[in-house]
Order: C-alpha cells, then structure tokens, then sequence
C-alpha cells in the first residue's frame, strides 16, 4: 500500500515537469512513458485546426446574437403589437362607454339608456363626500322632477311608476340641513314642486292615492287572523293603484 | 499548466462566448487531447482530426458544463474519449501492437530516440483498456489522480492501483523482452 502510494506521489512530481526524489524500475518506467509528451501535433496543422475552431466559434456567435437579436425583435414587435391592440381596445370601449353615458344623462325613464342614467348617478354618490353627495342629491331630485314633469305631459301613463323614484330622490332632501339660504330656497322649490306634481297626479290618476293611504297588506307570517287577511285580499285596489283582473279567494272564504 | 483560479476564470469567459477565452483553452488543452487521442487511436492524422472534433464539441457544450462534477479537464478528456469510442465504433481498427511500427503512428516519426521508451510505447498496448486509460490520462494528459477517477467512475484509490499494476506489468513485459 505505502508503495503504491509513494508511487502516485513520483508520478505527480513527474506530470509537474520535477524529478522524482526516489528511483527505481516502475518510477523509471512511469519517467519513460512522460516523456511521450514530448510528442506534439504538426504546427502548421494545429494552426489550421485552430483557425478552423475559431473561425467554427466565430460563426456560431455570430449566428446565436443574430438569433437573439430576431427573438428580442420578434417579442419586441409581438408585445408592441398587442399594446397597441388593448390600447385601441380600451380606446374603443371608453369612447363607447363615455358616450353611452353622456347620451344616458339626458335620458328619460322610457329609453332603453335611463337605467344606465341611474347607474351612473348611484356610482357618483357612492363616491362622492358628503358635501358634494347634498349637492347631487338637489341635483337629481331635480332630475326625477324634471323626469316626472315630461312623464306628466308626454306619457302619462308611465307617471304612476316614476313617482315612487320622485318620492324616494326627495326623501333625503327632507333630512338634509340646508347650508345656505339659496339651497334651502331651492329644498323648498323642489318639494313644493314635487307635492303639487302628486297631487296633480292623484288628481288624474286618483288609483294612485288610494293605493298610497291604503294599509299594507298585513304579513300572515305575523300571526295576522283570517278575517283581516281576507279584506286585504278582496280590495280592490292593489299596493300599486291598479285594479285586478280577477280576484281569487281561498277555498274557505268561498265556503263562507 | 493554468492553476485552478486561472482556469476557472478564462472557463467562465468561453462560456460567455469570449474568442480569447476560447482561444485560451485551446492553447492549453489541445496537445494533451492530441497525445491522449495518438496513443488511442495511434494515427497522427485521426488524432488532429479527433483533437479538432473535441474542441468543437467543447464549445458547443459548454453551456452544459458545471464546475459542480467533475473538473473542466476531466470533461474535456471526457469528451475526447467518447470521441475516440465512437471513432472505433465506426469500423476503424487499432494497430495490433506487432504492428505498431508499420502504423501511422511509427515511433520513428515520434522523435522518439530512446529504445526503452519505444519499448513503453509498445508496452501499452499489453495493457487492458482501464489500465491503459488511466497511464494515458495520468502521464500523457497529466489530470491528477482524482480528476482521472472522476473521469473514469472509479476511485481514487482504485486509480493509484490500477496504475501501480499497469506499471508493473509494463516493467514485466519489458522484463521478459530483455531475457529473450
């Protein structure tokens, strides 16, 4: 084992280009063999392999930065492409969106755009603070009067369901603290305005008032007795001021 | 020879694609690729042609490499051995050793003067294909003793008693040649 040992260690000084420390018939051999090394390739035909290596190298480079460079022009060219298609997508689509809304805001409660109309205002007033959301609340109870004034006029019929919408939008007015006299002034004008539209339109509806002071229907789930829930039933004007066609009992009130 | 930290350093370069690094290497490796590939395939002409294939190859493969395997030179003769396994894959025969003075490679043309040292060389040819690879990758490709159990999965102490043997048997048959 030490020999073997010793052994790798001459040969290492051999392969170092050192002489061995000790001699004998295997270091002698191994010294023998190393000298092999002095044999070397043909210079002329190294120089030639090696132009041809480096030239080989020079040429993949090449080829390898010119791929890279097409890739990088190619992704490049793709996602400018596809940023100028989502910006003309997102350009479209705003310019329909905004113009949807513009032409929304001068709807009435018979176009197909008045619901968006009141999107848009509730998303307004979710947003707003609580100064500018008073301001926009006066705005658009003038609205929902201006609305009822034209329903008044030009389509009567729809009145009766707009109303509620007039109510509602002037309901929160009544709770608001004017900050100036001009606003109150303007509170003031719109409800006044609003309760003389009512009027006028239980004048010309009067269905409409009566379903407003009749009594609501009480809730059987409440422990309401049979004969209340019968009178309930066999009025004939319902919650929303319109006659029933057809007026259906329960068996046990038809058995009395 | 370029020490570890050299070595590691123009490596990192070739890998980058650097001419010089690649160059470098080149310098460095290219005649122990050519003796190591001679002495396997014993014509001068295949071994340059072989040596040139390897360095090729290295560059193409370069990307692969790792310091965290074996060393760059064992890859590198790695390379080259697989080069010269293919090479007698492909209906090419070694020269007997009777008739390695009538091969490409004739000692003669070696600049090979000593007569002992001719015998060696025929020597090598007795030996068997492990004992042979590790004299060869030992004293003609000058890896370390771990770099050539790295190159050839064994271990280290493996190494140093295949190449105790190999020598041994050498001095045997040059032994025998001397009493006849």
């Amino acid at each position: 084992m030490y020999e073997i040992t010793r052994l790798d260690k001459e040969i290492d000084k051999i392969i170092a280009g050192k002489n061995p420390e000790t001699s004998g018939p295997l270091i002698q051999i191994a010294e023998n063999i190393a000298c092999l090394n002095k044999i070397s390739p043909d210079k002329n035909e190294r120089e030639s392999i090696k132009q041809a290596y480096l030239t080989k190298a020079a040429e993949q480079i090449q080829t390898e930065q010119t791929v890279g460079t097409v890739l990088i022009r190619k992704t490049f060219r793709q996602t400018w492409f596809n940023v100028r298609r989502l910006a003309a997508a997102s350009l479209i689509f705003l310019m329909m969106s905004s113009s949807t809304v513009y032409a929304a805001n001068g709807s009435m409660p018979d176009s197909w755009l008045y619901p968006i109309k009141r999107t848009t205002e509730n998303a307004r007033l979710s947003i707003a603070g609580s100064e500018t959301k008073t301001n926009l609340e006066l705005i658009y109870a003038k609205r929902r009067l201006a609305e009822a004034k034209f329903l008044a006029k030009n389509k009567p019929a729809l009145l009766d369901s707009h109303i509620d919408e007039v109510l509602a939008a002037t309901k929160t007015l009544k709770e608001h603290t004017p900050r100036s006299a001009s606003e109150a002034k303007s509170i003031k004008n719109v409800l006044k305005e609003v309760t003389e539209l009512s009027i006028t339109s239980e004048k010309k509806t009067p269905k409409l008032k009566k379903s407003k002071i009749t009594p609501n229907v009480p809730d059987p789930s409440h422990g309401a007795n049979e004969e209340t829930l019968n009178k309930a039933k066999i009025d004939p004007v319902n919650k929303n001021g319109k006659q029933p066609k057809e007026t259906k009992t329960s068996p046990s009130s038809r058995s009395r | 020879m370029k020490n570890e930290v050299e070595l590691r350093d123009i490596v990192g370069r070739a890998k980058n694609k650097d001419l010089k690094a690649l160059s470098q290497l080149y310098e460095e490796f290219f005649d122990r690729i050519f003796r190591y590939i001679l002495f396997r395939v014993r014509r001068r002409e295949e071994a340059e042609d072989l040596a040139g294939q390897t360095f090729l190859r290295m560059m193409e493969r370069i990307d692969t490499f790792s310091w965290r395997g074996v060393g760059f030179s064992a890859w590198l003769f790695r390379i080259a051995h697989n080069l010269v396994v293919d090479w007698f894959r492909g209906d090419h025969v070694i020269a007997e050793p009777s008739d390695l003075a009538q091969s490409d490679c004739d000692p003669e043309d070696l600049i090979v003067a000593d007569e002992s040292l001719r015998e060696a060389l025929k020597a090598l040819a007795f030996l068997n294909e492990t004992q042979r690879q590790v004299i060869l990758l030992r004293l003609i490709g000058g890896l370390s003793c771990k770099q050539t159990a790295e190159m050839l999965s064994l271990s280290e102490a493996n190494v140093r008693t295949t190449q105790h043997r190999a020598l041994k048997k050498i001095r045997d048959i040059l032994r025998v040649k001397i009493d006849v």
